[in-house]
């Protein structure tokens, strides 16, 4: 018998090189260089007047500011999903197709550290492309919301309100501008991009074609969108008080079994451009779901991948 | 038994196999493939054992069921003792696929190295390894080449610098001459049995049976998913009813001695007389070897 | 597609999905609930506005870019307006504010729209009977101001919709509503954050006949708590005239005119500019007429650049305004107008 010592169910080390590799993959195919038209969209925000808004005379600032928000915050959204779908759909599948996947199961590597490893690289590349697009976000929404509070006090002080009044007004609009708080809205759409790349993972353990794998996670990311109406049928009275029907009460009850909840991440994602006042603990049960929703998907994923042959 | 016959019967086998039945379901219900049927080999520490067949007769059902990638319908396989089926059974085992593909995005260095991580190499021990399996399979000038512009010999090759990386007792090749070209084929035969030197075991599949006969020690012809045959090369191969003289310059005096005494004898017959042929394969390698030679001696000589 | 999935594999999955499902629901739920108590949520969308959702309006609920939805159909909703289409600007600001509730800005142009645009587009109906046309401004006035406190309802914070408010009912080219006004200025005061507020509330109450006593108080609190309110000229003037109400209580002082102008060129040249408005606006004159006269007496000012004084009977001609740039009268040409104002 072999005295090579015995392989442990998961190693972080193991999964970790995958991750790496994973990471290394993605970053030599070049996925970075969206990141270039992105930074032009952000930077071109700063002169982008919206139509209605016609000066501080007769409009919000912070109007402005929220439009910024919004817009950034949502193409980050659009990739971050988009991202974590293809690229998950493209892994396995490419993996087995070009029998790299053989070579490395070959080796004494656990299933479970080879599902946890693509993951792990795909939730770390998402990271760093939203940490880039964040930095962008920041410095150009702070440079406009300056634009923004000098044009505010030069019109205030133009009709006549004093100096402490002018600087409430400024204080006003530097709170929409970047803040703790819309760090939050980021890192709610970081959670959605890593729940909806495990939900692709598992649909890429039993899914032999990358078209089903993508077509598929796009779908579940919408529905995913609207579980929550499924869900609140189930939970609250219908409109003008009459209770959903049976039907009714099956599918809702299926839909919210099966799909998650994103909308929970839109809202918080949301309420951070409005500056609602959204905490660390609030972070922290969303962080706490988001794993949640991983380590299901994840243990669902090794239980199928288990039982692949090749 | 054959010249295994000296082996200690109680060392563990490093392969062994045991009544191997693989089906695979078809599209329909009540339709399916018998890919391999009730097959049984057992492998020896330090042997080189080489597994024919046609195409799909079942060679590399048997082979992935060997290393883990499928799994039995019935029976069971076992390296140096250890299931199959189980992760630590692998780090006994280096494995060259048929036509491998790695992560083309990795160079050389890169991809020996990422493999011998998930063996649990790290650090300057690793990196010792990575540089020696790169000068063992000549790729020291290309470590820092990627993948993608590797052709197919040099994928070839670096396929056997992961599979050896963290110095496993057996070594399984698919195919591993397949495509090569015969320099490329006498290199990777010179490794194997390069590696039978060292004692690892060598479990390999492949149609091309003269490949085979020139390293194996003991072979297996599979067909249709049954074994049919299985034992010793020498044994399987050799006439036994006839004998071979090969003479060097012998003059045709000799000759018509040699043909008058077995005329004389009563028993035996000459079948047949002739010059020995060289294989196709020696012919090529003398002649290019040769060549290269004498074009390495011209330009020294004008040097 | 192979058939991996052998039954036992869905099963599974299913089985986990739904044990998973049933763990996370009620959690789900709980937080969804205290979302929409704190505003952080959208509140959940009717039967009808989801009927009235177009392809982009369902695209944003599903994709999660409300915010970014909203912005666009408010492009569209413009094209309405351009087109005077107000039945179809409102139901496309239905889904706006439905898509992105918490944004007071939608709640602010939709009630803008319906209550000037659309009122005043009423007004101006010559192909309806005068009474048809009261009518129906009123109601596109009332659908704006229903606007504007549905705004109210879904941001209780968002003090400028009450000034919005405020201004419709205060607005003397309208049908105002002077209680409903004064109302909508308290409110959007009552946030602190806005002085102009506090300042309109008072202004108002100098444009209502009967209050004021109320507003000369008003302002009176107002200087307390912040001097500075005296560097505006509207309310220094309003302030005086209020001031100088003969129905003021006894308890009151007499009105001094140092006590609230730098000069007495700045109080000529502000209650000057205030009897102007006060005209067209209405707002309470006192006897501010008085303190022209004299100040005019005093600062020799020629009594042709005080028409309005020379004969207290004096009408103000209809084209009064047209001509007061030509006058001697007119600001450009008076020293007395010069700087300030």
């Amino acid at each position: 018998m072999s005295d090579r010592p015995e392989t442990s169910f998961f190693s972080p080390r193991r999964a970790g090189i995958i991750a790496l590799s994973t990471v290394t993959q993605l970053v030599r195919m070049k996925v970075f260089y969206f990141l270039a038209p992105i930074a032009l969209l952000f930077v071109g925000l700063q002169f982008f007047d919206a139509f209605w808004y016609e000066g501080p005379e007769a409009s919000q600032p912070q109007q402005e500011l929220m439009m910024h928000k919004n817009l950034c915050l949502g193409t980050m959204m659009l990739f971050s999903s988009l991202f974590a779908i293809v690229s998950t759909a493209l892994l396995i599948p490419g993996d087995i197709e070009d029998r790299t996947l053989y070579t490395i199961l070959c080796k004494p590597v656990p299933r479970l550290d080879y599902l946890v490893g693509k993951l792990l690289g795909v939730i770390s590349v998402i990271f760093v492309a939203m940490l880039v697009m964040d930095i962008l976000m920041v410095v150009t929404l702070n440079y406009r919301t300056q634009v923004v509070s000098a044009e505010l006090g030069e019109y205030l002080g133009a009709i006549g309100w004093g100096e402490e009044e002018v600087r409430q007004g400024q204080a006003e609009v530097a709170s929409h501008g970047p803040s703790l708080i819309l760090q939050y809205g980021v890192l709610a759409h970081f959670f959605k991009a890593s729940i909806i790349a495990a939900v692709a993972l598992l649909i890429s353990t039993f899914s032999t074609s990358t078209l089903f794998t993508i077509a598929s996670s796009v779908m579940i990311w919408i529905i995913g969108a609207v579980q929550s109406l499924a869900r609140e049928g189930l939970f609250t009275k219908g409109e003008y008080g009459v209770e959903p029907g049976m039907v009714d009460r099956i599918l809702g009850t299926i839909i919210s079994l099966v799909f998650p909840d994103f909308q929970l991440f839109e809202s918080v994602s949301d309420g951070a451009a409005r500056v609602m006042e959204i905490g660390m603990f609030d972070m922290l049960h969303l962080g706490g779901l988001t794993f949640f929703y991983i380590a299901i998907y994840t243990v669902l994923s090794w239980f199928v991948f288990s039982d692949k042959e090749f | 038994m054959g010249r295994y016959a000296g082996l200690i019967m109680s060392e563990v086998p490093a392969v062994q196999v045991n009544r191997l039945v693989k089906d695979f379901r078809g599209p329909f219900r009540g339709g399916g493939i018998r890919a391999v049927d009730e097959v049984s080999l057992s492998i020896a520490p330090g042997e080189v054992y080489g597994l024919i067949g046609p195409n799909g007769s079942g060679k590399s059902t048997t082979m992935k069921a060997v290393l883990g990638l499928v799994k039995p319908t019935a029976g069971s396989c076992a390296i140096f003792g250890r299931d199959s089926s189980k992760v630590d059974s692998r780090m006994e085992v280096g494995f060259l696929p048929e036509n491998p593909y790695f992560y083309k995005h990795l160079s050389a260095a890169e991809t020996v190295s990422f493999y011998g991580k998930l063996c649990g190499m790290r650090g300057a021990a690793l990196k010792a390894r990575v540089d020696e399996m790169l000068e063992l399979v000549g790729l020291e000038e290309a470590r820092h080449r990627r993948l993608r512009g590797f052709s197919k010999g040099m994928l070839q090759r670096i396929g056997l610098a992961q599979a050896l990386v963290q110095d496993p007792r057996l070594v399984v090749l698919d195919e591993p001459t397949a495509g090569v070209d015969p320099m490329g084929s006498r290199q990777i035969r010179d490794l194997i049995l390069d590696l039978k030197g060292r004692g690892i075991t060598v479990f390999l599949c492949s149609h091309l049976l003269e490949q085979v006969q020139e390293i194996c020690d003991r072979v297996g012809i599979i067909h249709r998913g049954k074994m049919v045959n299985e034992g010793d090369l020498e044994d399987l191969t050799s006439i036994h009813d006839r004998t071979e003289i090969i003479l060097q310059d012998a003059p045709p005096e000799l000759l018509e001695q040699i043909r008058n005494l077995v005329d004389q004898a009563n028993k035996g017959e000459l079948v047949s007389e002739g010059h020995p042929r060289s294989s196709l394969e020696s012919l090529f390698l003398k002649e290019t070897i040769e060549a290269e030679s004498k074009q390495k001696a011209v330009s020294t000589k004008q040097s | 597609m192979k058939r991996f999935l052998k039954s036992r594999n869905i099963l599974v999955i299913a089985i986990g999905l739904a044990v998973s499902g049933a763990i996370r629901m009620p959690v789900e739920q709980k937080l969804a609930e205290d979302y929409r108590e704190r505003r952080i949520a959208a509140p959940k969308v009717s039967v009808e506005t989801w009927n009235q959702m177009g392809q982009t309006g369902l695209a944003g609920t599903f994709g999660g870019l409300r915010s970014v939805m909203a912005s666009i159909l408010s492009l569209e909703a413009q094209d309405h307006f351009s087109n005077q289409e107000w039945y179809e600007l409102k139901q496309d600001y239905d889904v706006i504010t439905s898509l992105d509730p918490y944004n007071s800005f939608y709640w602010s142009h939709g009630g803008w729209h319906l209550a000037y645009n659309a009122a005043s587009w009423a007004r101006n109906r010559d192909d309806l009977k005068p009474i048809q046309r009261d009518t129906m401004e009123r109601e596109y006035l009332e659908a704006g101001d229903a606007y504007y406190r549905e705004g109210l309802r879904h941001i209780p914070d968002a003090y400028h919709l009450w000034g919005e408010l405020g201004s419709l009912w205060s607005n003397r080219f309208k049908l105002p509503d002077y209680e409903r006004a004064l109302e909508a200025f308290k409110m959007a005061a009552s946030f602190g954050k806005s002085p102009i507020y506090e300042r309109r509330y008072v202004y108002l109450l100098a444009q209502i006949p009967g209050r004021e006593i109320e507003g000369y108080f008003e302002a009176r609190k107002l200087l307390e708590q912040d001097p500075s309110h005296l560097r505006l000229p509207s309310f220094r003037a309003i302030l005086y005239a209020l001031w100088t109400n003969p129905r003021l209580p006894l308890s009151e002082d007499r009105p001094e005119i140092l006590k609230i102008f730098r000069s007495e060129e700045e109080a000529y040249r502000n209650l000057y500019n205030y009897r102007l408005r006060s005209e067209e606006e209405g707002y309470f004159r006192g006897s501010i007429d008085d303190t022209l006269r004299i100040l005019a007496n005093k600062l020799d000012v020629p009594p042709d650049w005080i028409p309005f004084l020379v004969n207290s009977r004096y009408r103000i001609p209809k084209d009064f305004r047209s001509k007061r740039n030509v006058l001697p009268h007119s600001r450009s040409g008076n020293p007395y107008f010069q700087g300030e104002e």
